[in-house]
């Protein structure tokens, strides 16, 4: 491997520290399963990789990652029918103590978020459990920056009445 | 990804209540990719990278079998290679046989053919008697 190609791979290699977690994360509180999120983690990085290498011109990284990741996710679902597992089947299924609290994690943001519509919902999961700011939001979903915001507060409000109203019921 | 959110939160949320919901929706665990996954998207990076032979070998590889199996199809059987050599030996021997006939047919070297048959009886009959001549012209 000649100097650049080292290069290439040594700067791959400090993204992949970096981010790593947090596109696995990103997958997995959209798909819910490990090993398709992890798959999506490894195509996303090795795109980044193909377009470094070819010398595309790379606006900023950590936007390409983000932009790749979401599309990844919205190409997932379209090509992948549900699996159903039944429960007796379920029982066989070994699961590590770490996969079960990111998966009752899963469930739990689901939860909050199933009453609202798909674009408030997505809105709040990239805010809060993506932690990204309302621009990047903004220019993911390719909508205003105030759109993003009007959202996400709809979405809190809808959330914060739901709860209460769980309450007022017990 | 970006920790400066707290200014764009402030103009929203001016309810606690918010704030809870918000605390509510943050991850409460940590996600971490399997170990193995920095390792498998390097080398499978490294392999992109790494040069191939740019001709593919196995045609030309297939090409060849096929040209052996054929030359060896139609190559005569050795059976038939032997019969001709054991004919063109046959006929060396019989030429050569009759070259001899006709050199015995020199008188002046040989003299006549009845001449050296009786020789040869003598001599035959002097080795049977056990008299080894001293010429030794056997």
């Amino acid at each position: 491997m000649n100097k650049e190609t080292e290069q290439l791979i040594a700067e791959l290699e400090r993204i992949v520290a970096e981010r790593q977690d947090w596109l696995f994360r990103f997958a997995y509180m959209r798909i819910g399963n490990r090993e398709d999120a992890e798959d999506m983690v490894q195509e996303v990085l090795l795109g980044v990789f193909r377009r470094l290498r070819e010398k595309t011109k790379v606006e900023s990284v950590e936007q390409y990652l983000i932009r790749s990741i979401s599309n990844a996710c919205t190409d997932y679902f379209r090509r992948k029918p549900l699996k159903i597992v039944s429960l007796d089947k379920a029982e066989h299924i070994s699961v590590n103590e770490n996969d079960r609290k990111i998966h009752e994690e899963y469930m739990r943001i689901n939860k909050l978020l199933d009453s609202l519509p798909d674009e408030q919902s997505e809105i709040v999961r990239l805010k809060c459990y993506d932690e990204l700011t309302f621009k990047q939001i903004a220019e993911l979903l390719s909508i205003p920056e105030p759109t993003a915001k009007s959202r996400y507060r709809y979405a809190i409000m809808h959330i914060q009445q739901m709860i209460k109203k769980k309450g007022d019921e017990r | 990804m970006n920790n400066d959110n707290y200014n764009e939160n402030y103009n929203y949320n001016h309810n606690e209540g918010f704030d809870d919901i918000e605390q509510m929706l943050k991850p409460q665990c940590q996600f971490k990719a399997s170990d193995t996954l920095k390792e498998e998207v390097l080398e499978k990076a490294r392999e992109e990278v790494t040069p191939h032979r740019s001709v593919k070998m196995w045609h030309w590889v297939a090409a060849a079998c096929v040209l052996g199996f054929v030359f060896l199809h139609l190559m005569p059987p050795k059976e038939e290679e032997d019969y001709n050599a054991e004919n063109i030996s046959a006929s060396r021997q019989l030429m050569e046989m009759q070259r001899n006939v006709r050199d015995y047919d020199d008188h002046d070297r040989y003299g006549d053919f009845e001449s050296i048959e009786k020789k040869m009886l003598a001599r035959s009959a002097q080795l049977s008697a056990g008299i080894y001549p001293e010429d030794n012209n056997y």
